[in-house]
């Protein structure tokens, strides 16, 4: 095959694959493992070069996590700190609003955003329905939350995990830079779907605590398990915190706290493999053989210099990604846009060693993780939650909760990108 | 050695509803008759499908209490408890509404080791019998098989 025809095929199978997942007609990890088997056997890549591809670092640390929080799981902790919302609300449905989102927000910068919305929105529905209201606007402002919050670490949501691996950027680089600007978008988003909610949905006004009798305590399910999880996971935060001085590749921390934690629990380690999302970790890994097929012929090198052609310098770059950011998380996800992002970031990095390349990953990192929030597509807990909202007297739809949640993602990529402008460009 | 223990031995006859009957009419016959499952049959006498005691309950449960595994840490359920039970107006459901149509059925000439078989497996106290042709015959529950297993006990 000649090169110039191979690489249309190859650029053809690239757009292709990334329509079908969009289009969610088919699973959109049997498309990518598709993808990559056919990049394989087409001969873009040998076997060993697609191993190669395959970033070992992202998936070692999404293994991790994901047996580190089926431990969380267990112990009824998030169970028990959603209950305790009950009495912190003090009878205040804008504060039992609030502190569910900002609750959802912490722990998805922790975990998974899969894992929390699924332990919270059972929760949520609950104690809604106990106080006499709807749970449709405190679901959506979960979904929101969820998305948010997880952009405040490396580890909170995969677009950061993958941007940390191909960037270099540590834990701390994360927090240094994302923690505080999310912080306060999410008290203002807070406010600004309290307004958008106001016209329809309660979530202001008193109801009486006192008809709601519940105890958090009965919620924690192994005092044992628990004490052991909090432990482990104290050191795999501190070792976080130090893992660039040490040294130590993240997925390595996150590893050896799952593997300590197997261990301590001294039982069959089986019905925790049982509760990762392989779908996940194989989605992830046809992504990069694929998008390895791209680096090898050079595809992504053409990718950044056309980007560079239509830029002036840093703001235009900032622009383009923000706003490629935008267009493709809302209909295809973040992960897939990531994937392909970074090598071609890592690309313009490389040809414009004047530009600060920290500025690029922050950007991409806030606006594909905000606009994880523009439809139910956009991110994979958002599907979650509106699955479990079925079981309630209202169900998100793609229509109904298009209309907060996109209103909601511009609003946070608008301070997004101000911030970042402001901040990077402006203030450097 | 005795002849082996049918369903035929054990089995009692409990008054079967139509479709179009009110649930609540379905309930006072399970108090009346002692018994956890009610049997459906058509005019010609033909099986259609049973209630069990939990049919008539399911009503109540929210759906989405499916997502939850358990409520040890409530006692009451606030305004949940008045609008389940206040909401819930019984006389509008009939037997059609609450029917299992996926069940198990004995005949008259099975042994009752399959009759317990089923109890166990099925989770079920009650269960009922139709002929060749699936005309309902009666009802066979946990206990009057105990009580012909243990009855000899003094």
């Amino acid at each position: 095959m000649e090169v110039v025809s191979s690489k249309y095929l190859l650029i053809t199978i690239f757009t292709v694959s990334f329509l079908f997942i969009a289009w969610e007609r088919w699973h959109r990890t049997v498309i990518s493992m598709l993808a990559a088997i056919a990049v394989i056997v087409l001969g873009y890549l040998t076997p060993q070069e697609a191993w190669n591809f395959i970033d070992f670092n992202t998936l070692g640390l999404l293994l991790g996590m994901m047996i580190i929080v089926s431990f969380f799981r267990r112990t009824g902790f998030f169970e028990y700190i959603a209950i305790k919302a009950i009495k912190v609300s003090k009878g205040d449905y804008f504060i039992l609003f609030a502190f569910f989102f900002i609750l959802t927000g912490v722990v998805s910068a922790f975990l998974d955003n899969v894992t929390t919305v699924l332990v919270f929105s059972p929760i949520i529905i609950l104690v809604t329905k106990m106080t006499g209201i709807s749970p449709f606007p405190y679901l959506i402002g979960e979904i929101i939350a969820s998305n948010i919050g997880g952009t405040a670490t490396l580890i909170g949501d995969p677009p950061n995990i993958i941007i940390g691996s191909a960037s270099g950027l540590s834990f701390n680089d994360f927090i240094a830079n994302l923690a505080l600007p999310v912080a306060v978008i999410m008290v203002l988003t807070i406010f600004f779907l309290k307004w958008m909610f106001s016209k329809e949905y309660k979530i202001s006004g008193k109801f009486d605590v006192s008809k709601v009798k519940i105890d958090e305590r009965g919620a924690v399910k192994n005092k044992g398990l628990l004490v052991k999880t909090l432990f482990v996971f104290g050191f795999v935060i501190i070792g976080f915190v130090l893992h660039d001085k040490l040294k130590i590749l993240p997925s390595i921390v996150a590893l050896t706290g799952a593997v300590v934690l197997l261990f301590l629990n001294n039982e069959n380690p089986e019905p925790f493999f049982h509760e990762v999302e392989w779908t996940t970790l194989f989605f992830f890994g046809g992504l990069f053989i694929l998008v390895g097929a791209l680096e090898k012929f050079h595809i992504i090198e053409s990718i950044a210099n056309f980007l560079l052609r239509f830029s002036k310098g840093e703001l235009t770059l900032i622009l383009i990604i923000g706003f490629l950011s935008f267009f493709f998380t809302t209909i295809m996800g973040a992960i897939p846009f990531v994937v392909t992002m970074a090598p071609i970031i890592n690309a313009i990095i490389n040809k414009m060693p004047n530009i600060h390349g920290e500025t690029l990953w922050w950007t991409l990192s806030l606006t594909s993780c905000f606009m994880g929030n523009a439809t139910l597509i956009s991110a994979a807990a958002n599907l979650v939650v509106a699955d479990i909202s079925g079981k309630t007297e209202k169900k998100i739809t793609f229509k109904n909760y298009l209309k907060y949640g996109f209103p909601a993602s511009v609003f946070t990529f608008i301070i997004a990108m101000g911030y970042v402008i402001l901040k990077y460009y402006i203030l450097r | 050695m005795a002849e082996p223990l049918k369903v035929s031995d054990v089995l009692s006859f409990v008054k079967p509803v139509k479709l179009d009957t009110p649930i609540c009419e379905v309930a006072k016959l399970m108090k009346e008759e002692f018994t956890s499952l009610v049997p459906v049959v058509d005019d010609q006498g033909k099986l259609l499908g049973v209630i069990y005691a939990e049919d008539l309950l399911a009503p109540f449960i929210p759906e989405f209490f499916d997502l939850i595994k358990d409520f040890d840490y409530v006692t009451t359920f606030g305004v949940l408890d008045y609008e389940v039970f206040s909401d819930f107006t019984y006389k509008l459901f009939l037997a059609a509404d609450v029917i299992q149509t996926n069940y198990v059925v004995l005949k008259p000439e099975d042994s009752i080791l399959k009759a317990i078989f089923y109890f166990t497996k099925e989770r079920r106290t009650c269960l009922a019998v139709v002929d060749r042709e699936g005309n309902y015959k009666g009802v066979v529950s946990r206990l009057s098989i105990l009580e012909k297993l243990y009855g000899s006990c003094k």
